[in-house]
């Protein structure tokens, strides 16, 4: 067998053609211009994050990752009003990781959650942890990269240090592929991004995975951004706009979820 | 190979006389690139992904940010097609999540006709490719497709020439293997 011969043959077969849509030309112009757009409006309500853009633009067009857009202009919260949220709940959080939280334990942590009679009948909300408004166990975001992983829920990716110079994760015992990050921290801002992981996640507002996307729009009705992907969903999170959820809908119920902060500079 | 004709279209491109200021020329002129890369992007992104669906996805993400700073690209890079091509290899390899967005660009049949256009698909060879893991299958594509040596290839995603070579010679003894075993005799010649 002679593999190059092969590989130069697959290559050259016309079967790789994929053909062109009509219109495609216009799509993708229209789609640019609202990238641009996007890129405009973030930069003018300022934001460390600008300065990622303006530094790197081969990065930000190698770095597809989940770095499709850019935050909404209308998060122009400073980060620093994450500290006092962030500190204030860490001590439950904390609790949260030692003794694997029963009903009551959620119901004292999350304070926001709607009472039983908006939540849906059975047990949906057994087992499931507080995922925000700024924690998740013993992760929260802003917290050193040192701090996070003293926590033991994580381990480095694969490729544990991602193109823009961020550190990203796996949970522990969930190894992803490479630069499919879990968690991610920043050297600027700490803990930016955590997805839901190990532990099944409820935010104060009542969505867990599995709420259907009418609930969650309910529960967060204004957009607060975007970062481009397929049926997401990003809200400041009610209380705290300087972090946000990154919610992934499918098949019109809540498939993934993400706790970010607004202001970060590990992807767009 | 099969892409030469947009290779050679580049320096046209360059020769013309294009008002890089912030103007509708520049959409112009971007919508006219697209135009002309795309058939030679999707099929570079086929390659790459190893899917007409996910090639779709990847070009129109790419050409968008491309298009959203396009007069820098064009300005700096010289070669826009090159620079495409090179940030659609390092997309595939980055990217978290294989969802996919309602496809505007490519014209993809569904179920019979698919199956028929694209019984490509049963190619051991094609399949033992897409089995690869993105980084290593976007060596190969590089290497045999765009016809890049080690050094380029580890240039365009900022990895050492080691990490090419090795990248490269597991995918190798991959495909090897898979395409002994699954069928013997098949490309003995």
């Amino acid at each position: 067998m002679n593999l190059d011969d092969e590989l130069n043959r697959l290559f050259g077969d016309e079967r790789l053609d994929v053909p062109v849509r009509a219109g495609a030309a216009e799509a993708v112009v229209a789609g640019a211009r609202r990238v641009r757009r996007r890129r405009v409006a973030m930069t003018a309500a300022g934001g460390a994050a600008a300065i990622a853009v303006i530094a790197g633009a081969a990065f930000v067009l190698v770095d597809r990752g989940p770095a499709q857009s850019v935050p909404g202009s209308d998060v122009s919260i400073a980060a620093t009003s994450d500290t006092a949220a962030t500190s204030a709940s860490a001590p439950s959080s904390q609790a949260q990781v030692s003794a694997p939280p029963s009903s009551g334990t959620r119901a004292s942590t999350v304070t926001k959650r709607p009472t039983s009679t908006t939540v849906s009948p059975g047990n949906a909300y057994d087992g499931t942890v507080p995922f925000g408004p700024s924690e998740y166990l013993a992760l929260r975001l802003g917290m050193s990269a040192a701090d996070a992983e003293a926590t033991g829920l994580i381990t480095p990716n694969v490729q544990p240090t991602s193109s823009k110079g961020c550190k990203g994760y796996d949970y522990k015992g969930t190894k992803n592929d490479a630069m499919h990050y879990a968690v991610l921290i920043s050297p600027t801002y700490g803990l930016v991004r955590m997805a839901n992981g190990p532990a099944r996640p409820a935010t104060p507002e009542g969505i867990i995975l599995g709420s259907s996307e009418a609930d969650l729009k309910k529960a967060y009705p204004t957009q607060a951004g975007s970062h481009g992907a397929v049926g997401e969903w990003v809200v400041s999170v009610p209380g705290v706009p300087a972090n946000q959820y990154w919610v992934i809908v499918r098949d019109g119920k809540v498939a993934e979820m993400r706790l970010e902060s607004a202001i970060q500079d590990c992807y767009e | 190979m099969a892409t030469i004709s947009l290779e050679l279209w580049g320096p046209a491109w360059l020769s013309r006389g294009v008002d890089w200021g912030e103007g509708a020329v520049i959409v112009d002129d971007f919508a006219e690139f697209v135009g002309v890369s795309m058939p030679g992007l999707l099929r570079y992104g086929h390659a790459l992904t190893g899917n007409p669906h996910d090639a779709a996805d990847l070009v129109q993400s790419v050409l968008e940010k491309i298009g959203s700073r396009w007069s820098s690209v064009a300005h700096k890079t010289g070669d826009p097609l090159a620079y495409t091509r090179r940030a659609m290899a390092n997309a595939h390899i980055s990217r978290w999540r294989r969802t996919r967005r309602e496809n505007l660009v490519a014209d993809i049949p569904d179920t019979v006709v698919t199956r028929e256009r694209y019984s490509f698909e049963d190619e051991p060879l094609w399949q033992a490719l897409r089995d690869l893991p993105p980084r290593q299958r976007a060596v190969i594509v590089l290497r045999y497709y765009e016809g890049l040596s080690e050094s380029e290839i580890a240039h365009t995603l900022g990895v050492s020439a080691g990490t090419v070579k090795s990248q490269a010679s597991k995918a190798m003894a991959t495909l090897r293997t898979k395409l002994a075993t699954t069928v013997e005799g098949r490309y003995e010649s």
